[in-house]
């Protein structure tokens, strides 16, 4: 049984499993540059035959990255109660053209061949989304994403991009997420130590927010307060937004990863031109 | 060897301070040469942290001159050559952490130093190797143990290879076994040169010390070597310190007429000056207490995992059996991450076992039908740090939280009660924002939140992390109160020390289970057993034993604690 102060669960950040697979391996500009080509065509494609394609490139990465499936499915379940209101919604409303098959009509709604197929669309389209996420937090190292984005963004710099600034905030925010839930979890508990109602029986979504919102100031103020202690040791080991600095990473991109960039960038295609295409 | 660091007629006075209130630092004068290991100590406020960030140019003086090495602190264009010169490791191991990787962590200094990228990669192996850290290079850090993220703070400081460290408490939130260590490390890097400045309340840390610094009240009280300090001044009490423990037994023996060597500071020096027993033997043995039989919390073959079914999985309990008597002040002992705070967490039913049972009075924990507020009802909880977890704006509302969550009648009267029961007026304070209190004053009203509630049972995560000795013997006292009110009483906390002198049986917790369960100095006396669990027995246990061996008629009852020993020793040496 999981328990419900367990806000550390639910982040997706540092979720992070090393592995030694020829994925892995790749150089995290070529994994953030391959993966968001995925994403945007599993976003973008019109047919539900590229979105088979798209999974299908999903699960050889799962394969060769050796991550485990469970983790996607958990989040699925997670998210399902949204994305099925959604379909439903997208059923009701969407207006059915003069050609178009009318299935059934209930309480007045009439529901189309194409409204069905839009919806069924749209929760596939989700839950391979949920998947491609799951590769992204699973496989990508919080500072491979940091150091990737860093020298990705680096040529920039001649027009007076701060790259450094920018790759530091990211770097912050991901370190301060897990934090955050700790802290989270910390001040519940200690709500509810002192009768706080924390107590979870069935779904009410009222309460639950309700129950969220005295969490917020203090965290904050929490927060805050750990800023403030970053930022003096990071002051005092030599950090200065306006100064040069290198990198623990040095990046080289090799054959392999131009590889798995043109072999995305395939898939990708595919996956966009696909109604022209088949 | 010259001074390297040069603090002349420093004074502070930040601007958010109204400007008639006294100065955090007052005219401090000191010269400390390279390689000296400093320890200040001082009492909570005293100003030894705003004393030691003037060091690094973190703050800056308002009066006087701070120059390390030659740099004046105040000289913005060699900030740079200044963090350089003089690292610092901060008390809370978690905030100093940047990266999301550990080995991205140490490189974090290197990369702002500009270094290029070989020679960041060879310094990282170097100083992950030296931390025994090599195998959690890629861990996200707020996944270690306390231990390991300071351990990571320091090798993050050294790889930048500074001349000065400053240590601010680094071993407050550490168990007896990391801290050993830590302090180990940090000796032999002096031994290679290093120069060390210290911040610690734990007076046994600064016996090794070149010299040590007293603050108080922002004034340098007094200084000297810890033999001068702690030998010669009696009067250190008033000044909210107390001399280490071997110093204390040390005077003790000596008024018994022991030969006991003026300058032995250390554990080692004091037992292996101990006398033989040279008087007649009689056969006076005392009656042992029979503690009663009457449970309160019964835990059976309790298991629990932390982010259960994910990647992450970390096992916390592991099979837990345990019987805590009503009316008992019971203590679990064990080292960070041994399961103490996960185990408090299901007797007050914040936690529900996955696999086990607990049942707490009449109510049956596992049972999710049990609802948590009837827990609470009858099982208080004060965490670890508890003043970070304040969700209030104001005194009297953070400790009326509570009873207003169980619509308790007369909530002013009750706040205004227990407000008194622990120092705080009531008129001065329940309209104090929080964040203005001090750190003690803080920890009084999280003490407060949960005593205003009367609960039967009281759970404590180490209640006394980061206090002075003078705040923790109240605290002791305090639990004693509760207890001869009848309350029950769980402590969890590494500091046998302490337990000694307040419970009555003892738990010992290595790796989610109990290890050992039974009457304090039944448990305590068990050197070996407490070793093997990564605890350091409390030093009158280690003489007693001694003493022992050497013949003398003592009780293991009677080494528990020295305020024991020492009776018990006058009685036998008659």
């Amino acid at each position: 049984m999981s328990s419900r102060f367990e806000f550390l669960g639910n982040t997706i950040v540092g979720q992070y499993i090393p592995r030694d697979s020829w994925f892995h391996k790749r150089d995290p500009r070529a994994r953030l540059i391959g993966l968001s080509l995925l994403f945007l065509a599993v976003l973008f494609t019109p047919e539900i035959g590229g979105l088979l394609l798209g999974f299908i490139g999903i699960l050889l990465i799962y394969w060769i990255a050796m991550l485990p499936v469970k983790s996607p499915w958990k989040s699925i379940l997670r998210a399902l109660p949204f994305i099925l209101i959604l379909a439903v919604l997208q059923i009701i409303f969407l207006r059915p053209d003069e050609a178009d098959a009318v299935l059934w009509t209930v309480f007045g709604f009439t529901i189309a061949q194409s409204a069905l197929m839009s919806a069924v669309m749209l929760v596939c389209r989700f839950i391979v989304l949920i998947w491609v996420i799951n590769v992204f937090v699973m496989s990508i190292s919080t500072s491979q994403m940091t150091a990737g984005l860093f020298h990705l963004l680096k040529p920039f710099e001649i027009i007076g991009f701060p790259v450094n600034d920018l790759t530091m905030v990211v770097q912050i925010t991901l370190r301060y997420l897990p934090m955050l839930a700790q802290l989270a979890e910390k001040t519940a508990k200690a709500q509810a130590s002192r009768g706080g109602d924390w107590d979870q029986k069935g779904f009410n979504p009222i309460k639950q927010a309700k129950r969220v919102l005295p969490l917020i100031v203090p965290l904050l103020v929490n927060s805050l307060k750990r800023a403030e202690t970053m930022a003096l040791a990071m002051e005092s080991r030599g950090f200065n937004a306006g100064k040069q600095r290198s990198s623990f990473y040095s990046l080289t991109f090799t054959w392999g990863d131009m590889l798995f960039v043109s072999l995305s960038l395939v898939v990708f295609v595919v996956m966009i031109l696909f109604r022209r295409l088949f | 060897m010259p001074a390297i660091i040069e603090i002349d007629h420093l004074h502070y006075h930040p601007p958010s301070l109204a400007p008639d209130a006294p100065d955090i630092l007052y005219d401090i004068c000191l010269r400390i040469d390279g390689g000296a290991f400093i320890a200040i100590i001082g009492e909570n406020g005293s100003g030894k942290t705003s004393l030691i960030k003037h060091i690094n140019g973190l703050i800056l003086p308002t009066k006087g001159l701070v120059r390390v090495d030659g740099i004046d602190t105040q000289d913005i264009e060699k900030r740079q050559r200044l963090h350089t010169l003089v690292g610092m490791v901060f008390q809370n191991p978690a905030d100093q952490i940047v990266s999301s990787t550990v080995e991205e962590d140490v490189a974090f200094g290197l990369e702002n130093a500009n270094l290029p990228f070989d020679i960041i990669r060879e310094r990282v192996t170097e100083q992950l190797a030296a931390s025994e850290l090599t195998s959690e290079a890629q861990r996200p850090p707020h996944l270690l143990s306390g231990g390991q993220i300071q351990r990571l703070a320091l090798a993050g400081v050294l790889a930048r290879h500074p001349k000065v460290i400053l240590f601010d408490e680094p071993t407050s939130m550490l168990d007896p076994l990391s801290r050993k260590n830590f302090l180990d490390r940090i000796y032999a890097l002096h031994n290679q040169g290093m120069t060390v400045i210290y911040v610690t309340h734990h007076m046994e840390e600064t016996i090794h010390a070149d010299q040590i610094v007293v603050l108080k009240d922002g004034r340098v009280a007094r200084q000297g070597p810890p033999s001068e300090i702690f030998l010669n001044g009696n009067n250190l009490h008033e000044i909210g310190l107390e001399k280490p423990e071997t110093v204390k037994l040390a005077e003790m023996f000596r008024e018994f007429g022991w030969d006991i060597p003026p300058h032995n500071l250390t554990t080692a020096d004091l037992m292996a000056s101990l006398p033989e027993y040279k008087w007649e033997i009689s056969n006076d043995f005392r009656n042992q207490a029979e503690a009663g039989h009457d449970p309160l919390v019964e835990i059976d073959n309790v298991h629990y995992s932390y982010l259960a079914g994910s990647p992450l999985e970390k096992k916390a309990l592991t099979g837990v059996n345990l019987t805590i008597e009503k009316g008992n002040v019971h203590s679990l002992a064990g080292t960070n991450g041994s399961g103490k705070s996960t185990l408090l967490q299901h007797i007050n039913g914040i936690l529900r076992p996955a696999r086990g049972h607990v049942k707490v009075a009449d109510l049956v924990v596992e049972d999710l039908e049990t609802p948590l507020k009837e827990i609470i009802k009858k099982v208080g909880l004060v965490f670890q740090n508890p003043e970070t977890q304040f969700f209030e704006v104001f005194v009297g509302d953070e400790i009326a939280y509570g009873p207003k969550q169980f619509g308790m009648p007369d909530v002013k009267d009750r706040v205004r009660q227990v407000m008194s029961q622990l120092g705080l007026d009531f008129e001065a304070f329940k309209d104090r924002r929080l964040e203005t209190l001090s750190g003690g004053e803080k920890r009084k009203v999280a003490l407060a939140s949960t005593l205003v509630l009367d609960q039967d049972l009281l759970l404590f995560d180490e209640p006394t992390a980061g206090m002075d000795p003078r705040a923790r013997d109240d605290l002791l006292r305090l639990f004693q109160g509760l207890h001869e009110k009848g309350k029950s009483i769980v402590i969890a906390s590494h500091r046998l020390d302490e337990l000694a002198v307040v419970s009555k049986s003892i738990s010992i917790m290595v790796g989610g289970k109990i290890d050992a369960s039974g009457a304090t100095w039944d448990i305590l006396t068990d050197i070996d057993q407490m070793t093997e669990a990564g605890m350091e027995p409390p030093l009158s246990v280690l003489v007693g034993k001694s003493l022992m061996d050497k013949g003398w008629p003592l009780q293991r009852q009677d080494i528990i604690t020295s305020n024991n020993l020492i009776q018990a020793i006058s009685e036998v040496m008659k």
